[in-house]
């Protein structure tokens, strides 16, 4: 039952497999009938097999016949009818055909054969069979009927056997040129070849058994022989035909035979077919193994082979058939004469076989590669089948011929007997020999070349092989035993199967690896084992960049103009106003004394060029210039503080030559400014005539003034009420009195320092009647001229000493100290010093000149006043005193006597004469002129008591106010009487009276002095007029006055001589 | 049919299946054979093959008697691209087990993977 089941699944699952080709579907409906058969129990279906199917296929083909060709079965057996119809249906068609038209019944068939080779067959076979019956009954007729008929019949009956075992074998062959057709017809003949050996051998087995009876043996001779004879029933069949073809006219005959005959032979060819199945099965079974083996090896020569053997066999065959013939002839040696046409006869038509057979054969080789795989299956369940029914079938089989071999054997003639016996001997060396050749695969080509008989044999076993082969046992029992072992298992399984409970374990993951990313990648390449990853810089990255604009310096600078301060310009950065301020420091100082100096000639320049103009217009317009003048040059003395003022004093600095002082007297008329009580004292330069350089003030009326040697920096000035005054002029004019008058701002200097605040005793009592610079001795002659314009050595004058003298003959001496440091709070010790200022007074040492005055003279004249002071210019030591007595005393500072003692007129006596003016010669200084109030004038030399010269009447009477002597030539002097007289003295010319005397009434002059400058380049000289006006008149001398002359020295000199 | 058969469902305690054993077979083996071992492609197969073998012969040995064992060996190629193995067993998940262990060279990669699973047969003891 197990098995059973392991079958049908097989076979489903073959049925699967299966192709539907056109060509397949005979297998298919083979082992769809299998299938059918194998479901059955295998004792149902042998029973069906032996009875049912028989019947039915009987009756199935009797109903086919008369129906043509519907039946029930059919129906029912659906696979199995494909494929009988396919067979039968040409031989239905042939068989109606043949009742219609048997003429064409022939080419239809060849044409046919090719395709359907089975059914071709079948038709032939059934065509041989009539044709048999035919040519037997043409035999018969034409020979001795009864004979015949009683031998006919016999041998009907043994040929009908006969029939049937050849049927029953060509069936077999039938199938197996099927299976040929199909495809392994190489491996098939050889299988079926070890099919009919085994089975040969089988029943040479059973034989043993069944040797009393003769049946079996019989049929089984039968059937070998019948394995030959269908081969010689066809060619006879073809002669038949041929011969039918030409003797037409027997078909009636025929026709009531044929129906007989088939029915027998479809009996017979069930019957055959089932036992041919059944054999076929168990060989197969058997030989599975081995076979398939044998296939694999034969595969690649099996198609030549093949070819051989188709030859070969049909070679055989046309043996068997003459060998039958042979055979026959013995036997039935009348019917062989008659038969001898026939055999001529059969030749060709058994040519032609051969060919038809080649043919079909080479068609079915196409094909066979592929339904190989097919047939493969096919033979195993064949195998399967075989192992159900073997057993029983086999017994059966032997049962159910046994009846049919009982019928048979009646029949069978002695004559046959014999015939059958040959036959045996000759399957049975067959048979041994085929067991001994079973492992020889191929056929040699020596056996061709064998002896005829040895050769048939040879040929029959290779006959004998392709339709037999050994079962391999061996497989199928290991088939079996598996099989077993699976059911086992299967069993096992289901019963263990409900004690285990099998689940799905977790899914467990064995390996993740990710995909590794780029960057890992190149690490992995690049970044380890056997490369190394080098890192190259060039430099491109590190570009330089230049930027063409150039940043903008800021800096923030300032300027100013005019500058105020100390810089014209600057920045609020301190470092930078550190520098400008060294610089300024720096720069101011040059640049101040640069400006100092250039603006003064600048000033200068204008002021010429102003002067000059107006002088021109003057000349033109004017015509009162006097007559020794060359020119005037006015100061502009129009000054609202200069207004009302008489002009007491003008001063000339006796080292700069163009630096005036004028000093104006306070004035009784009342006017807007508080200077009025004040004496006001204006500093001139004479190139700058339009303004005052510098306007000092002091409360007190100014008797005398004097500047300071060198550099005219000090103004030195006594007052009438004792005190002596002290202008620095290097004073700012920030640190004084400031007026705006008009429009301009005017700074009125106060005294640097006055001796007022002086203890008494040092200062004088009375008035101060002249202040004097105390010369420094510079022996030998004139001092160098001062440079024009202020220069460095402005404190190179500082070191001197200055005395005074006032009314009461007290002679004071002053040291003028220069203090280094100016203290502006004032000093608390020099009361006198202004503050600020840096320049005092010291008294030295004082002197009492009246004393010396003779009490005598004293008594005469009155109290001596002493009213000038005069120092000798070569001798600072030796001083000459005017006084009011007319006489001039002279003195030395250190008490030493010094001839002469006084310096007196020619007259004899004293009279009160004031001495008014006294003047040294800067040519000549021994020479000294003294003016008298009386108007005389009187020339001394300093050795002398006497005076060289005196004019008595020089000045008609008229006191004299002022005597100088010109700055160019010494044999001049200018004389200014007090009434505005000026007489022009030139000793060369005359020495008795003056040679100009100009009077100038309209405008009084107070004050007169001389100026000028003997210079190479420039010379002037020149008189200052001070006139009642207020007015300073410059007047130059006419060239006359100017040029010295050579003889002046000497009309002095001998002047000087003729007085002594 | 005749007569039910008895089995023997489980094995004994003592020989169940040991992961942590097997583990450390599979371990000594991959590592004694596939150290510093490039990956060949040919050689690949009979490797694996053998590498299979012998783990099972090892395993074998180790005394899980009841037990049937499949080695599975896939050894790969690193080259970057990701893979991913699994497994899943149908099973009984009381004595049936697995032991897998996973070597990775420089550019071989090795998944041991042996299901150790008893199925019926390694239970069944007589009928």
């Amino acid at each position: 039952m197990s098995l059973f089941c392991a079958f049908e699944r097989l076979q489903k699952i073959k049925t699967r497999m299966r192709t539907c080709t056109a060509k397949s579907e005979h297998r298919k409906s083979f082992i769809q009938k299998l299938t059918k058969e194998d479901t059955w129990r295998p004792a149902d279906l042998t029973r069906h097999i032996r009875e049912g199917d028989d019947f039915d296929r009987r009756r199935d083909d009797n109903e086919r016949r008369h129906r043509g060709g519907e039946s029930v079965e059919r129906r029912r057996r659906d696979p199995e009818k494909v494929s009988r119809q396919e067979r039968d249906k040409p031989r239905e068609i042939s068989r109606e055909k043949r009742h219609e038209d048997e003429k064409y019944r022939y080419p239809d068939r060849r044409k046919e054969g090719s395709r359907d080779r089975r059914g071709d067959k079948d038709q032939e076979r059934q065509d041989d069979k009539e044709k048999k019956r035919e040519r037997d009954k043409l035999v018969a007729g034409k020979r001795n009927e009864d004979d015949y008929k009683r031998r006919d019949r016999a041998d009907k009956q043994e040929k009908e056997k006969d029939r049937e075992r050849d049927r029953d074998k060509e069936k077999d062959r039938a199938r197996d040129k099927e299976r040929h057709n199909e495809g392994h017809r190489d491996k098939r003949g050889e299988e079926r070849e070890k099919e009919r050996r085994s089975e040969e051998q089988d029943k040479e087995h059973r034989r043993g058994e069944r040797v009393r009876m003769e049946k079996p043996e019989r049929e089984k001779r039968d059937r070998h022989l019948g394995r030959e004879r269908p081969k010689d029933e066809y060619r006879d069949q073809r002669k038949d035909k041929e011969r039918r073809e030409r003797h037409g006219d027997k078909k009636d005959v025929e026709v009531k035979d044929e129906r007989e005959r088939i029915e027998e032979k479809r009996r017979h060819k069930e019957e055959r077919e089932r036992r041919h199945r059944e054999r076929e099965h168990k060989d197969e079974k058997r030989k599975h193994d081995s076979e398939s083996r044998e296939n694999r090896d034969l595969k690649g020569t099996g198609e030549e082979v093949r070819r051989h053997r188709g030859d070969r066999e049909r070679a055989e065959r046309d043996k068997h058939k003459e060998r039958r013939k042979r055979e026959e002839d013995e036997e039935e040696e009348p019917r062989r004469n008659l038969l001898t046409d026939g055999a001529s006869s059969k030749k060709p038509a058994s040519d032609k076989s051969p060919k038809q057979d080649t043919k079909t054969e080479v068609a079915t080789d196409e094909v066979s590669a592929d339904q190989e795989y097919e047939d493969d299956f096919e033979e195993y369940e064949e195998d399967f089948e075989e192992m159900d029914d073997s057993a029983s079938e086999r017994e059966d089989e032997g049962e159910q011929r046994h009846p049919e071999e009982g019928e048979e054997r009646e029949e069978l003639s002695a004559q046959r007997r014999k015939e059958i016996e040959a036959i045996q001997r000759a399957m049975d060396e067959e048979n041994e020999r085929v067991g001994t050749a079973q492992s020889r695969q191929t056929v040699s080509a020596e056996e061709e070349e064998t002896p005829k008989w040895s050769r048939e044999k040879n040929l029959k076993k290779e006959g004998g092989s392709q339709r037999g082969k050994f079962i391999d046992f061996v497989a199928a029992k290991q088939r079996e035993v598996s099989k077993q072992v699976s059911t086992k298992q299967k069993k096992r399984s289901a019963e263990l199967l409900r004690l285990i409970d099998l689940d799905f374990s977790m899914t467990v993951s064995l390996l993740d690896l990710p995909a590794v990313n780029e960057y890992d990648m190149y690490i992995r390449t690049f970044g380890t084992a056997n490369t190394k990853q080098a890192y190259v810089q060039c430099n491109e990255d590190n570009a330089d960049r230049d930027i063409q604009t150039e940043e903008i310096e800021v800096c923030e600078k300032w300027t100013q103009h005019p500058p105020e301060h100390k810089g014209a310009c600057g920045d609020p950065n301190l470092s930078h106003e550190a520098r400008n301020h060294g610089e300024m420091s720096f720069d101011s100082q040059r640049l101040t004394a640069f400006l100092r100096s250039a603006s003064q000639v600048m000033v200068i320049l204008l002021e010429e060029d102003r002067a000059e103009r107006k002088s021109l217009r003057k000349l033109s317009s004017q015509t009162d210039t006097p007559s020794f003048s060359d020119g005037s040059l006015q100061l502009n003395t129009n000054l609202s503080f200069l207004y009302g003022r008489r002009i007491s004093l003008v001063h000339f600095s006796p080292v700069q030559r163009h630096t005036v002082m004028s000093v104006h007297s306070a004035t009784t008329k009342p006017s807007a400014l508080r200077l009025d009580s004040c004496t006001v004292i204006c500093i001139w330069n004479i190139w700058e005539p339009s303004r005052p350089q510098k306007v000092l003030v002091y409360e007190s009326e100014v008797q005398c003034c004097c500047f300071s040697p060198g550099k005219a920096i000090l103004v030195f000035a006594g007052t009438s009420v004792g005190s002596v005054a002290v202008w620095d002029l290097r004073e700012h004019a920030g640190g004084h009195h400031r007026l705006t008058i008009g429009e301009e701002e005017w700074a009125f200097r106060q005294p640097t320092f006055s001796t007022d605040a002086l203890m008494a005793g040092s200062a004088h009592i009375s008035s101060v009647t002249s202040v004097e610079v105390v010369p420094s001795t510079a022996p030998g002659g004139l001092r160098p001229e001062a440079p024009l314009l202020a220069s460095e050595d402005e404190s190179s004058g500082l070191s001197f000493q200055l005395a005074s003298l006032d009314e009461m003959g007290v002679l004071n001496f002053w040291v003028v100290v220069e203090l280094p440091k100016a203290n502006e709070a004032g000093s608390p010790t020099d009361l006198g010093l202004r503050p600020g200022g840096k320049v005092k007074l010291l008294h030295s040492s004082r002197l009492l000149t009246a004393d010396r005055v003779s009490p005598r003279d004293a008594a005469e004249t009155g109290p001596l006043q002493t009213l000038l002071l005069r120092f000798l210019p070569t001798d600072s030591n030796h001083f000459f005193i005017g006084t009011n007595m007319g006489l001039v005393n002279h003195e030395t500072s250190h008490g030493l006597k010094a001839p002469p003692k006084l310096y007196r007129c020619q007259e004899a006596g004293v009279r009160p004469i004031n001495v008014t003016s006294m003047h040294f010669s800067p040519f000549r200084q021994q020479l000294f002129l003294v003016g008298c109030g009386d108007g005389s004038i009187r020339l001394h030399q300093v050795s002398s008591e006497h005076p060289v010269a005196e004019w008595k009447n020089g000045t008609a009477g008229e006191p004299v106010v002022s005597l100088r002597w010109t700055r160019t030539r010494p044999a001049v002097f200018c004389v200014l009487d007090a009434a505005s007289t000026l007489h022009v003295w030139d000793l060369l010319k005359n020495d008795a009276e003056p040679v100009v005397t100009e009077r100038m009434d309209s405008d009084r002059v107070t004050a007169m002095t001389v100026f000028g400058d003997s210079g190479q380049q420039n010379m002037y000289s020149g008189i200052a007029l001070a006139h009642e006006s207020g007015k300073i008149e410059m007047q130059y001398f006419s060239r006359h006055f100017t040029v010295p002359i050579k003889a002046e020295e000497e009309k002095l000199e001998s002047m000087m001589a003729e007085a002594f | 049919m005749e007569g039910s058969d008895t089995y023997l469902i489980r094995p004994n305690p003592q020989n169940k299946f040991k992961p942590a054993i097997v583990k450390e077979c599979i371990r000594e083996i991959v590592r004694e054979r596939l150290s510093g071992k490039r990956y060949e492609p040919e050689e690949v197969p009979e490797l694996s093959r053998s590498l299979a073998e012998s783990i099972k012969d090892r395993v074998k040995n180790a005394g899980f008697d009841k037990y049937k064992l499949v080695v599975q060996v896939v050894i790969g190629e690193q080259r970057g691209e990701g893979v991913k193995m699994s497994s899943k067993c149908f099973w009984d998940a009381d004595t049936d087990n697995h032991a897998e262990d996973l070597f990775i060279n420089v550019c071989t990669f090795c998944s041991v993977h042996s299901d150790y699973s008893g199925g019926e047969g390694a239970k069944f003891k007589s009928i």
